[in-house]
């Protein structure tokens, strides 16, 4: 049984990884305290409106009786959170925080650029126990160069040629400010629950060939490529920055991973050639038609016998409470989230049948973090 | 090579746009201040252990956990006003 705990989470540190300096310190954590207050603010204060709305409105649409349930509160009316002037003071904050937290990032590695390009330098002449392929000519998809997910500047697509990899270290350093600030712990990693999400559910089950879709800066890879160390590890995403990243970050870390510039949908390996596809928080920032393409991808690629598990945010949850779903539309109108609401509404396991899943082989579980309180979305399916 | 996408425009959240404009600036001083709370706790707990100050060892000192607490205890004053105007709203 070649399954291990991985110990790589959020305090994972490399060669690549900036050391901040004491102002560097004191800025990420005032972003990092205002973004905790900001969420208690919104889990405890705003969500009430839910339950107290400011100027409650009859429902003119006579079905419209529903008394949808929040948590422990009971929707009473229409809320109208746009309205109040604590939801604009709220907005105003969370939106704020969100671009100085780039903004200090983005500092953070311009003042160690010289440093960091000798440590990149260093590391790219050393052997590697993995590859790297980059495709110049990949079209990217539309969606792709005009989404700045998260406010990341420049979004995933940025490369500013030659040996760039700035993309990839500013979404490693916002994803885990990012996370912290919304109440995730340092020890937690995403591709750690999956790998222990599948050592629960499938304790048989032995990857020799695991494919990471969407892989960004390589970070859940690592998880793959530890969890899984006797296993061949692959990584496709569209963004070469992402990937020069995720190969010198592989390379610090020791791990032998293959990277590959390639589209989730259309990776170009053979049929049948893996035993297991994952992907991590790659569904909700995709468009429908592109879910319903990495769904017959992840068909095609599997080997029979083979699973594939998509991990993600847990908005499809049955009885998710208004509150969560009205910050899902938060986010899409306000924080370059554009797909999210979408993949709120979309069936993964119809996505998963109509690519060629028995609907007897799909799962779905609510998997709890490694160390944080949300609760992960997995969905996927063993191939016949 | 590409030039990056770029945010979307924001909504607006208030009829006047300088009244967004004042909640930016707060959060840059915000910040701004946490910086030199920071440098000025470092320099004070340097000198007290008659260590040198110099730039590399402000970077390198690490505060214990009560500055933490610190930190978040100032944060919260900062947005108190926030938790307020919700609270006033509630009572409407």
């Amino acid at each position: 049984m070649a399954r291990q705990q991985s110990q790589l989470n959020r305090s994972t540190s490399h060669e690549l990884t900036p050391v901040a300096s004491c102002r560097d310190r004191g800025r990420q954590s005032f972003i990092f305290h205002a973004k905790r207050h900001l969420g208690q603010f919104a889990r405890l204060s705003l969500s009430r409106q839910f339950e107290y709305p400011a100027n409650p409105l009859p429902s003119e649409d006579p079905q419209d009786t529903d008394t949808g349930v929040i948590g422990t509160h009971v929707r009473t009316g229409h809320a109208q959170p746009e309205q109040s002037s604590a939801f604009a003071a709220w907005s105003a904050l969370n939106i704020g925080s969100q671009q100085q937290m780039w903004r200090a990032l983005n500092d953070m590695l311009v003042h160690q650029a010289p440093v960091l390009a000798q440590r990149a330098e260093t590391l790219a002449a050393r052997a590697a126990p993995g590859s790297l392929e980059l495709s110049p000519d990949l079209e990217m998809p539309a969606y792709f160069l005009q989404t700045a997910y998260h406010g990341q500047p420049g979004g995933y697509c940025l490369d500013r040629g030659g040996d760039d990899w700035h993309a990839g270290a500013l979404q490693e350093a916002g994803g885990n400010l990012y996370s912290r600030g919304a109440g995730t712990g340092a020890r937690d990693s995403k591709g750690q629950a999956v790998v222990r999400f599948l050592g629960e559910t499938f304790p048989e089950f032995a990857p020799d060939k695991v494919i990471d879709l969407g892989c960004g800066y390589g970070g859940q890879t690592s998880n793959y490529a530890a969890g899984f160390p006797d296993a061949e590890i692959h990584g496709v995403d569209l963004g070469a920055s992402l990937l020069r990243y995720a190969h010198l970050r592989a390379k610090s870390l020791g791990l032998k991973i293959h990277f590959r510039q390639a589209c989730a949908s259309d990776t170009r390996f053979p049929n049948a050639s893996f035993d297991l596809v994952v992907s991590n928080i790659l569904l909700h920032e995709i468009p429908q038609t592109m879910l319903e393409g990495v769904m017959q991808e992840s068909f095609r690629l599997l080997k029979p016998g083979g699973l594939v598990v998509h991990q993600d945010v847990p908005t499809q949850r049955p009885g998710t409470p208004e509150f969560q779903q009205w910050l899902s539309n938060w986010q899409v109108a306000h924080n370059d989230e554009p797909f999210w609401k979408s993949f709120s509404e979309t069936s993964v396991p119809k996505a998963l049948v109509n690519a060629g899943f028995s609907q007897a082989d799909i799962f779905e579980r609510y998997q709890p973090q490694i160390d944080g309180p949300l609760l992960w979305y997995m969905v996927g399916a063993r191939k016949q | 090579m590409t030039e990056g996408a770029q945010p979307a425009d924001k909504p607006t959240y208030f009829e006047d746009p300088a009244v967004q404009a004042l909640y930016q600036m707060v959060l840059i001083l915000g910040e701004e201040l946490a910086a030199t709370r920071e440098q000025l706790h470092a320099l004070i707990k340097l000198h007290e252990s008659g260590e040198i100050t110099s730039v590399d060892t402000i970077d390198a000192f690490v505060p214990d956990e009560s500055f933490d607490l610190e930190r978040a205890d100032w944060v919260a004053r900062l947005m108190e006003p926030l938790t307020q105007i919700a609270e006033a709203q509630k009572r409407r």
